[in-house]
C-alpha cells in the first residue's frame, strides 16, 4: 500500500509538488480571512422567549404571562432537554435548552409554531417574542453614546430610529440593545384634584386624548378605527384627500377640549399638564460624566467577531457626519482588540519558531536540501491542516491552536523520517530504491501515526463546556497528524526525488559525533540499570500523577482578556436613582485607578437584551490599559469594588463569566434537593422539613435552604362591600389606579418616519410616596370622588424579587455538602428517605448532584481510555511481533513522558487544558520515537538498532524543542495563555522521552526479544549502514 | 554498586513525591479583605437589629450624608423623606448615627409625607442624626445582598 502511494508520488512528482505549492499558497492567502474567536461555541442549542409588561409585578407577570406561555404553549416543543423561566417585575423570560446535536433552526421553527397561539394571552405589555439566536459569548461590541447639546430623549430618538436599524442590518449582527433608551412620549399628566374641581372624570380625559389622535390601541375609543381620507374622481383627474394632524407638540395637545363636559368648555391643560417626557425606566447607562446610552451589539453563532466589529465601526463612521454633537465610543468592550493582539503575539512567536527551526536544521544537517525537505514538510502539514479547517468553516480559537501545537511533535517526526530516507546511506539512484527505502522507513510510522490519533479519543467523551473545548482541540490535533502523514507519503518522496536526483547526501559531522557519543554511552548501559531506571520513572510518574487527578474538574484555559466585567448587586429592591448614583461613583473611582481605561456601565435591563435583571443590579465594564501590569491592576479593581458596603461585586472577563453561567446551568453543588410546588408559603414549609431530614443523613453536612430574596411590594386589594357602596368594581379600581400610577398609552403620533406614544398618566406629585397610593382619588359613577384607601386595603407585603420556574414549576433548593462517605451512597440514601416522606398535594422533590453527573462522565472517559489502551496494544503488537514487547512499549513509552507529569504542577496540574495537551504532545512524541526503534530492534541486536535511530530521534526532539521554545519562553500574554504552559509541559516530557527512548528502551526491549520475529508477507528489510 | 543506586533512587523518589505534593496548592484565593468595609454586630436585647460600623473609606465611597431630625412648626417630629426605608412588611425605619461612622436602625411611624419631609408620630428623639443618603447600602450590609448562585 505504501509502496503504491510512494511510487505514484514519485512518478507524478511534478504534479504532487505543484499541488503542494498550490495548497501552501492558497492556504496562506485564504487563512487571512478565517474566523477567529477566543473560545469555541460552548453553549448548548437554546432558544429564549421574552415578553415585556412594563409595570407588572413579578407575581403578576408569572400569573398572567409566564404560566400560560410555559404550560400551554412551550412545554410541548420537541427535543426539549430543559425549560426554565424567570418572572421579574415587567419581564418574563423563558429559556429552552435542547438536546445536544439539535439543529437550532429546526428548534426555533418548532418554538415559533407554538408561539403563533400566543394571541390567546391577556393583553398586557408586548406579545412574547423569540429572541434572536446569539453565540455563547454573544456580545461583540459595546458602543457608548454621549451628547453634549442633545437631551437624552433626542439622543434616544437618533439611536432608536437611525443607528439601531442600520446596525441590525449588518451581516452577523443578531441584536442591538439600547441601555438607557428614553422613548419620547407626550404625557398628559392628570391632576386628580383639578379633575374634581371641574367635575371631569378620568375616563373622559382618556377618551378625549385618544380621540384627538389619529390612531389609538384602545378598543373603546373611537380613534381605534381611524378611517381613510378618500379620493375624488373628476372628469379628468383623481384627487386624493389627506388629513394632516395639527397635534405635534405638547402645547397643541393641551388645547384639546374634553368630551361630554356639558355647557362649559374644559381643555386638557386645565385638568392636567401636558409635557414631553419618557417612559418609566427599567434600566440606564452610565457613560462619561453626563448620562448617555449604551448600545450592546450581539452576534449570531458562527459569526466572526472581527468581521462584525469592522462592519459596525465602518457603519458608524458612515453615519458620523449626520450625527454631529454626539460622541461615539466603541472601545468600552471590544473583544476584537484582544483577538488582534492575540494573533499578533502568536504570529511573532510562530515566526520565531520557524526561524529557529530553519537555523537548527541548517546547523545540524549542513545540507540545504535536507533542511528544505524538512521545512517544507512541516510547513505544508501546518498550512494544509489549517486550510482544511478553514474549508469546513471551523472557527480558530485557543483550543484549535493548542491542538495544532500539541501535534507539532508528530509533524516534526514525520518530516524528519521523510528526510531520513535521503540522509542515510548510499545515494538513492533509482525509483525502486527510493520506494523500498521509503516503505521500510514508513511502515512502523503508520502504526505510530495511528497510535497518535488514538491517544486523545477519551477526551471526546466529555460533556458540556469541557466537551466543546475538547472537541475543538482534538479535531485540530487529529487533522494535523493526518495531513502530516499524507504529506510524508506523497510530498516528501516527490520533493526528495527532485532534490537529490541520484546524488548522495553530504554527511554531517555533528551527527556522526552524536552517533559516536551514543556508542560510548550505550556501552555503559546494562539491562539491569535500564530496568531499574524504567521502574523508577514509572513510580515517579505514578506518584506525581495521582494527587493531581484529585482536582474536581478539568480546568479550562482563561484568556488574559484586558476587558473586565464587574457584576454589581445592591440590596433587593434598591431604586434606579440610587443605583445610578452608586454606579456613577464607582465608575468615577475606577477611572482614577492607574492602568484602568475606558470604563462604562449599564444598570438594570434593556428591551430585548441579554440581562434579565432588575434595577438593583448593574454591570460595570473596565479595561486594563496596554502595558499596565495585568494582575496588579485587576487586584486593584477588585479592592475598589469590595470596598463598597452593602454591595456585592463579582469580577471576571466576559467569556469567563459566560462559561461560569453555562456551567452553573449544568449544576455543580454536591447535593441539591429541589422541591417543586405551586405555593410559595407551602414550599417554604416543605423545604424546612427536607432540610431537617437532610441534616439527619450520615455524611451530609451544612444543609441549608437557598435563600429566596424578597423585597417589599405595595399590594392593593379591593374591599368588596366598601366598593359596592360607591358602585365601584375591582376592575374599575385597577384600571383607574393603573392609569394614574403606571400610565396608559392612548394613541400614537407619527412624525418624520418615527412613531411616538401619547400617554395619560398621573402628575408626579400624586405618585411619589407609598402613602400617595391610598390617597388616590377615584371617580365614583354618578359624580363624586372617593379615596382609594377607603375602598381597598393597601399593604406592603414581601414578594420575591424574581420568580424562577424549572420544568414549568416553582421550586426551592436545599443544598448540602458531603464528607466522609461516598457520594453515590449518600445520594441513594437521601432518595430512599425522600420516597418515604409524605408531601403536600402537587409537591414533589428531586435529588440531583453535580458531582454525581461528573462521576458518570468520569466513568465514561475511563472506559473509553481503557478501550484505547487495548487498541494501542494491538497496534504495538503488530509492529513488535510479540505481545511481551508490545506490553513493555505500551508501559514504557508513556512512562518516558514522566517529565510532563513532573512539570504539570507548575502550570496548575495535569487536569488543566494545558497540562493535558502538553502531556498528549509528549506521549505522542514518545510513541513516534519508540515505535520505529522497537521495529528495528526486532531485526538486529538492540544496540545496533538503537544506534541507527539515534539521529532521527534526536533530530525530532531538537526540532520540536526549537518549535516549542519561543512559545515556552516568551511568557503568557494575550493569545499564549494556553500555549506557554502547554509548551513547558511538552518540552519537559520531550526531554525525558528522548532519554528514555535512547537509553532505557533498547536495553529493556532488546532483552525481551527472545523469539525471532514472525515472517511477514512483505519483502525482508534491506540491511543498511 | 547496588546500594548507592538504591539510595539515589530513593532520594529521587522522595523528591518526586514532594513535587507532586506541591501540586495540591490551594488555588482558592483569600476571599475578601481581612477587614471589610463594614463590620456588623448584633445588638443585645433587640433581635434582628444590628449595628453597622463603616470604615471612613467606605463611608466616603458611598457618599453617606446625614441630617438632624427636627420638629416642625406645630411641634410634630419630622425627618427627611429620603431617610425612610420600608422593610418587607411595610414597617418604616431610619438609620440613626449612634457614634461616628456607626449606624443602627430605629423604627419610625410615618403619618404623612409633605414635600420632602415625612411627618412622624413615633421615632427617635429630635436632634438625632439620621442617614439621608446611603441608607440602602447600610441595609444591604446588614441583611446581605442576594448573591448569584
Amino acid at each position: 500500500m505504501i509502496a503504491v502511494l510512494v511510487g505514484l508520488a514519485v512518478k507524478f512528482r511534478a504534479l504532487v509538488i505543484g499541488l503542494s505549492v498550490v495548497v501552501l499558497g492558497l492556504g496562506m492567502a485564504q487563512l487571512r480571512s478565517a474566523d477567529v474567536d477566543t473560545y469555541p461555541d460552548f453553549a448548548p442549542p437554546q432558544v429564549q422567549v421574552q415578553a415585556e409588561a412594563l409595570g407588572l409585578s413579578a407575581a403578576e407577570v408569572e400569573q398572567l404571562i409566564t404560566v400560560p406561555l410555559e404550560q400551554d404553549l412551550l412545554n410541548g416543543v420537541p427535543w426539549l432537554h430543559a425549560i426554565d423561566s424567570e418572572s421579574l417585575p415587567g419581564l418574563s423570560t423563558i429559556d429552552m435548552r435542547f438536546d445536544a446535536g439539535t439543529d437550532l433552526l429546526q428548534a426555533r421553527q418548532m418554538v415559533q409554531e407554538h408561539l403563533t397561539q400566543a394571541h390567546a394571552l391577556p393583553q398586557v405589555g408586548t406579545p412574547p417574542v423569540m429572541v434572536q439566536p446569539t453565540a455563547a459569548t454573544g456580545r461583540v461590541l459595546m458602543v457608548a453614546l454621549g451628547a453634549t447639546d442633545l437631551s437624552l430623549v433626542d439622543l434616544s430618538i437618533l439611536a432608536r430610529w437611525k443607528i439601531k436599524p442600520r446596525l441590525e442590518g449588518l451581516p452577523g449582527v443578531a441584536n442591538v440593545a439600547i441601555w438607557g433608551q428614553r422613548d419620547r412620549q407626550l404625557q398628559v399628566q392628570v391632576d386628580p384634584a383639578k379633575l374634581r374641581r371641574y367635575g371631569v372624570s378620568l375616563q373622559q380625559v382618556v377618551s378625549s386624548t385618544g380621540n384627538a389622535l389619529w390612531v389609538s390601541p384602545l378598543t373603546f375609543v373611537e380613534a381605534s378605527t381611524p378611517g381613510t381620507g378618500g379620493f375624488i374622481d373628476t372628469t379628468n383627474q383623481r384627487l386624493g384627500i389627506q388629513h394632516v394632524t395639527p397635534i405635534t407638540t405638547a402645547k397643541s395637545l393641551s388645547q384639546v377640549t374634553i368630551e361630554d363636559t356639558g355647557k362649559s368648555i374644559v381643555q386638557l391643560r386645565q385638568v392636567s399638564s401636558v409635557v414631553e417626557g419618557h417612559q418609566p425606566l427599567v434600566g440606564d447607562a452610565v457613560v462619561g460624566d453626563r448620562g448617555g446610552l449604551m448600545l450592546v451589539i450581539q452576534k449570531f453563532p458562527g459569526a466572526d467577531t472581527r468581521e462584525v466589529t469592522e462592519a459596525v465601526e465602518d457603519a458608524l463612521d458612515d453615519m458620523r457626519p449626520g450625527l454631529s454633537g454626539i460622541t461615539i465610543d466603541t472601545s468600552v468592550y471590544r473583544p476584537a482588540s484582544y483577538i488582534d493582539s492575540a494573533l499578533h503575539n502568536l504570529g511573532v512567536r510562530a515566526l520565531a519558531a520557524l526561524l529557529l527551526l530553519v537555523a537548527v536544521l541548517l546547523a545540524l544537517l549542513l545540507s540545504w536540501r535536507l533542511a528544505l525537505l524538512c521545512f517544507v514538510s512541516v510547513s505544508l502539514s501546518v498550512v494544509g491542516s489549517a486550510w482544511v479547517l478553514y474549508l469546513v468553516g471551523a472557527t480558530f480559537d485557543v483550543m484549535t491552536i493548542g491542538g495544532m501545537v500539541a501535534a507539532s511533535c508528530v509533524l516534526v517526526s514525520e518530516a524528519v523520517r521523510g528526510a531520513e530516507v535521503f540522509r542515510r546511506g548510499t545515494a538513492v539512484d533509482t525509483e525502486q530504491t527510493l520506494i523500498e527505502r521509503t516503505r521500510s522507513t514508513r511502515a512502523p510510522l503508520v502504526y505510530a501515526t495511528l497510535v497518535a490519533l488514538l491517544l486523545p479519543v477519551p477526551a471526546l467523551a466529555l460533556d458540556g463546556v469541557a466537551g466543546s473545548f475538547a472537541r475543538s482541540a482534538v479535531a485540530a490535533y487529529a487533522l494535523s497528524v493526518a495531513v502530516a502523514a499524507v504529506v510524508a507519503h506523497l510530498t516528501a518522496p516527490a520533493l526528495g526525488s527532485l532534490l537529490w536526483r541520484g546524488r548522495a547526501a553530504r554527511p554531517a559531522p555533528v551527527l556522526a559525533r552524536l552517533e559516536r557519543g551514543y556508542d560510548r554511552l550505550a556501552r555503559r548501559a546494562s539491562v539491569r540499570r535500564a530496568t531499574a531506571i524504567a521502574v523508577l520513572a514509572l513510580l515517579i510518574a505514578g506518584a506525581a500523577v495521582v494527587p493531581q487527578l484529585g482536582s474536581s474538574r478539568a480546568a479550562l484555559p482563561t484568556a488574559q482578556d484586558r476587558a473586565l466585567t464587574i457584576t454589581w448587586q445592591a440590596a433587593a429592591g434598591t431604586s434606579l436613582p440610587e443605583m445610578s448614583r452608586m454606579t456613577t461613583r464607582a465608575v468615577a473611582q475606577l477611572r482614577q485607578l492607574p492602568g484602568v481605561t475606558r470604563v462604562g456601565a449599564h444598570i438594570g435591563r434593556a428591551l430585548m437584551a441579554d440581562q434579565p435583571v432588575d434595577v438593583d443590579s448593574a454591570q460595570i465594564w473596565a479595561n486594563v490599559a496596554e502595558g499596565a501590569p495585568y494582575d496588579r491592576t485587576v487586584a486593584a479593581v477588585r479592592q475598589v469594588m469590595d470596598g463598597y458596603p452593602g454591595m456585592r461585586a463579582r469580577l471576571a472577563t466576559y467569556p469567563a463569566d459566560r462559561i461560569a453561567a453555562t456551567q452553573r446551568q449544568e449544576g455543580d453543588a454536591p447535593v441539591v434537593v429541589r422541591v417543586y410546588g405551586p405555593d410559595q408559603a407551602q414550599l417554604a414549609a416543605e423545604t424546612g422539613t427536607i432540610r431537617a431530614l437532610l441534616s439527619k443523613v450520615p455524611g451530609v453536612g451544612n444543609a441549608h435552604i437557598v435563600a429566596q430574596p424578597m423585597e417589599p411590594d405595595i399590594t392593593l386589594q379591593v374591599d368588596l362591600p366598601k366598593a359596592q357602596r360607591y358602585g365601584l368594581t375591582p376592575g374599575d379600581v385597577r384600571r383607574a389606579s393603573a392609569t394614574l400610577f403606571a400610565g396608559l398609552p392612548v394613541g400614537s403620533l407619527y412624525e418624520d418616519q418615527k412613531i411616538f406614544d401619547v400617554v395619560v398618566w398621573g402628575i408626579p406629585n400624586a405618585r411619589r410616596t407609598p402613602e400617595d397610593v391610598a390617597d388616590l382619588l377615584l371617580d365614583v359613577p354618578g359624580h363624586g370622588h372617593v379615596r382609594l384607601g377607603a375602598v381597598a386595603k393597601v399593604r406592603m407585603v414581601p414578594q420575591p424579587t424574581a420568580i424562577k420556574h424549572d420544568d414549568i414549576s416553582k421550586y426551592r433548593d436545599v443544598t448540602a455538602s458531603v464528607s466522609g462517605r461516598d457520594i453515590g451512597d449518600v445520594i441513594s440514601d437521601v432518595r430512599d428517605r425522600l420516597e418515604r416522606l409524605p408531601m403536600a398535594n402537587e409537591f414533589h422533590a428531586e435529588v440531583r448532584s453535580g458531582e454525581l453527573t461528573y462521576d458518570s462522565e468520569h466513568w465514561r472517559v475511563t472506559l473509553i481510555a481503557l478501550a484505547v489502551l487495548v487498541a494501542i496494544l494491538l497496534l504495538l503488537q503488530l509492529v513488535a511481533g510479540s505481545w511481551r514487547t508490545a506490553l513493555m512499549v505500551l508501559v514504557l513509552a508513556p512512562a518516558g513522558a514522566v517529565g510532563s507529569v513532573l512539570a504539570a504542577p507548575t502550570v496548575g496540574g495535569i487536569t488543566t487544558a494545558a497540562g493535558l495537551l502538553g502531556t498528549l504532545a509528549a506521549v505522542a512524541a514518545a510513541f513516534c520515537m519508540a515505535v520505529p526503534l522497537v521495529r528495528a530492534v526486532g531485526d538486529a541486536p538492540a544496540v545496533a538498532a538503537a544506534r541507527r535511530q539515534v539521529v532521527p530521534v534526536t533530530l525530532t526532539a531538537l526540532l520540536t524543542a526549537a518549535v516549542l521554545l519561543p512559545f515556552a519562553l516568551a511568557g503568557a500574554v494575550a493569545g499564549t495563555e494556553l500555549l506557554q504552559p502547554l509548551a513547558v509541559v511538552a518540552l519537559a516530557g520531550l526531554v525525558t522521552a528522548l532519554l528514555s527512548t535512547l537509553l532505557v528502551l533498547p536495553a529493556v526491549v532488546g532483552r525481551a526479544v527472545t523469539v525471532p520475529r514472525r515472517e511477514t508477507r512483505r519483502h525482508p528489510h534491506p540491511q543498511e549502514g | 554498586m547496588r546500594r548507592p543506586q538504591v539510595t539515589v533512587s530513593a532520594i529521587v523518589l522522595i523528591g518526586a513525591v514532594t513535587i507532586a505534593g506541591c501540586a495540591r496548592h490551594d488555588a482558592a484565593e483569600e476571599s475578601g479583605a481581612a477587614k471589610g468595609p463594614a463590620t456588623i454586630t448584633e445588638v443585645t436585647g433587640q433581635p434582628g437589629i444590628h449595628r453597622v460600623r463603616l470604615t471612613a473609606d467606605a463611608a466616603k465611597r458611598v457618599g453617606l450624608q446625614t441630617a438632624t431630625m427636627r420638629p416642625d412648626a406645630s411641634g410634630r417630629l419630622t425627618v427627611a423623606a429620603a431617610a425612610v426605608l420600608y422593610d418587607e412588611r411595610g414597617r418604616t425605619w431610619v438609620w440613626t448615627e449612634i457614634a461616628p461612622l456607626t449606624y443602627q436602625r430605629a423604627p419610625v411611624t410615618v403619618v404623612r409625607v409633605a414635600g420632602s419631609t415625612a411627618v412622624l408620630t413615633a421615632g427617635p428623639a429630635a436632634g438625632t442624626r439620621v442617614v439621608t443618603l446611603g441608607a440602602v447600602e447600610l441595609r444591604g450590609s446588614e441583611e446581605g445582598v442576594p448573591g448569584e448562585e
